[in-house]
């Protein structure tokens, strides 16, 4: 049977020869047509995340944490789709979450924490410490590492030694325990004013450095957000402001922004 | 009386005995699989989409020169044993997300694994490797090898081969066989070798580490020999810099050194090299 295949092969064309190349051009065809423009074949692609902009930020004190983040939620950087959306989350006395990025993702993951931390105070009948909530989120994020969050999160709070404590995060989780951060879009204009003034590292040995008060770190969150107002278009509106002190319960505020 | 201990005894045997086969079983792969993307979508290509080079706003951290050497002591003052030094830089794209990254992290007293590509990837999985060598320890009763707890970690790796995982770590520790490192990618790859370096400024690192290495070094000598490797690395590579985090691995103990800066360290260095940096104009 074989022999005779091959013959027919040898002697005359392959009478399917021409079906087959019909197939593999219908196939390519299909696959990327000639009339689709490289722009329409990124716009059909699945596409399940959008990016509503805004930016948070948190600064760790000796005995405090102190979190902003702007309310503002935008479509495509532009379109503004409300002026009080709130991207930062307490979860209980002593933890705070605040997210930036795709906001479907944020109050998923605020969702898949929250359960976490409930069933951690019935198992344990007390809650859950930063540091151990720090990790669960880190684990949490990474366990969607082939079909990530699409968030940029940082975690503060009060640690048991009563001390101010933030983490932040990459999209799949890479952790670390640092004075302050940011995220969001103005985190490259946010971090370089807190590397000065916080971190003293554009500062010369003789310039004076003042310490790290709770009153200078409310300052130094007001002028970073007003300032990133002034030159981001996805931040604005409001600020959305959250005092962690060690020993006293959590204080939230609401200051105005530039609101265009 | 004697026939109460010996009782007492086999009770003892037995209570072990039932705890053996309680407990002491090998290793179970747990249940648990990574959430997917929909039939047919492949998450290498989705994940590159999103979060890759020409990803917009998130892009996961990474960037790095490790390296680390075994070497011997040079006179009987000295301890031996491995450098493991690294740099403290984390970039998404052009931006520098953290300089202050701890990149040697821990797997059990006497074993550390470096991190270098994508820093999540090495964060979860070296702690993957920590808890097996633990349990393995509670179970054998003795310190696992570097080579096995290397072997299981590529193993890990090469399960996940083809899903984009990017992990370059060396697994570098001071065991029954005496010091070794191990050179561990995600691609599956591990080899032994003596002076090992990885990471975008590993070429850097190289230069320095075959011109100076000598297998017989003082402490002194194979601590600075780390340093001015990452210096120089991180004075060429734009994708490593921060700091210098350094570790000792000794016969008896890990030793952390504090962080160096490296960009004081280069002064450091032309200082010693009596090369002078400000230029000064010749007066004629």
């Amino acid at each position: 049977m074989a022999c005779s295949f091959t013959g027919i092969a040898k002697n005359g064309p392959n009478p399917y020869s021409e079906m087959f190349a019909f197939k593999a051009a219908m196939k390519a065809a299909e696959a990327e047509p000639v009339w689709r423009t490289s722009r329409i074949i990124e716009r059909q692609r699945w596409n399940p995340y959008s990016f509503e902009g805004g930016s948070t930020c948190a600064i760790a004190g000796e005995n405090f944490a102190i979190l902003a983040s702007d309310t503002r939620l935008t479509q495509n950087d532009i379109n503004i789709l409300t002026r009080d959306g709130e991207k930062m989350h307490i979860l209980n006395d002593s933890i705070v979450l605040a997210t930036t990025g795709f906001y479907g993702d944020v109050l998923q993951l605020k969702k898949v924490l929250q359960s976490r931390l409930h069933k951690y105070r019935f198992d344990y009948r007390s809650d859950m410490s930063v540091d151990l909530c720090a990790e669960l989120l880190s684990r949490n994020l990474y366990y969607r590492r082939f079909f990530p969050y699409y968030t940029g999160a940082v975690l503060a709070g009060i640690d048991e030694h009563g001390k101010g404590a933030v983490f932040s995060y990459d999209p799949i989780g890479c952790i670390e325990r640092i004075a302050y951060s940011a995220s969001g879009n103005a985190e490259p204009m946010i971090i370089p004013f807190l590397d000065c003034q916080i971190g003293h590292v554009t500062l010369s040995d003789e310039a004076e450095k003042p310490p790290l008060t709770l009153e200078r770190a409310t300052s130094l969150m007001k002028d970073a957000f007003r300032s990133a107002a002034e030159r981001e278009i996805t931040t604005g509106d409001k600020i959305h402001l959250i005092i962690a002190e060690a020993g006293k319960p959590i204080v939230q505020k609401f200051l105005p922004l530039r609101e265009d | 009386m004697f026939g109460c201990t010996f009782d007492d005894q086999d009770d003892e045997e037995r209570a072990l005995e039932s705890c053996k086969q309680s407990f002491m079983f090998e290793p179970r792969h747990s249940d648990f699989v990574f959430p997917s993307l929909p039939l047919g979508i492949d998450s290498k290509s989705f994940v590159s989409q999103h979060f890759g080079k020409d990803a917009k706003n998130m892009q996961f951290r990474k960037g790095t020169t490790t390296l680390a050497f075994v070497y011997e002591p040079a006179t009987e003052n000295d301890k031996g044993g491995i450098i493991i030094a690294v740099d403290s830089r984390a970039s998404s794209g052009e931006y520098i997300s953290s300089k202050s990254v701890m990149k040697i992290l821990d797997i059990g007293d006497r074993m550390v694994a470096t991190m270098a590509g994508g820093a999540a990837d090495c964060q979860f999985w070296t702690r993957t490797v920590a808890k097996y060598c633990t349990l393995y320890e509670l179970r054998e009763k003795s310190q696992i090898t570097v080579s096995a707890a290397s072997k299981y970690f590529a193993n890990v790796l090469y399960g996940y081969r083809g899903k984009g995982l990017s992990v370059g770590s060396m697994v570098a520790g001071y065991d029954k066989r005496g010091p070794q490192i191990f050179k561990v990618d995600s691609d599956g790859d591990r080899c032994q070798l003596r002076v090992c370096s990885v990471g975008s400024g590993s070429l850097n690192a190289y230069g320095i580490l075959d011109n100076h290495y000598k297998p017989k070094m003082t402490d002194d000598e194979a601590r600075k020999l780390g340093l001015r490797a990452i210096m120089h690395a991180t004075f060429r590579d734009s994708g490593s810099g921060g700091v210098c985090n350094l570790c000792h691995i000794t016969p008896t103990e890990k030793i952390r050194l504090p962080p160096f800066d490296v960009s004081k360290l280069y002064y450091e260095f032309a200082e010693e090299l009596g090369k002078d940096i400000v230029y000064t104009p010749r007066d004629d």
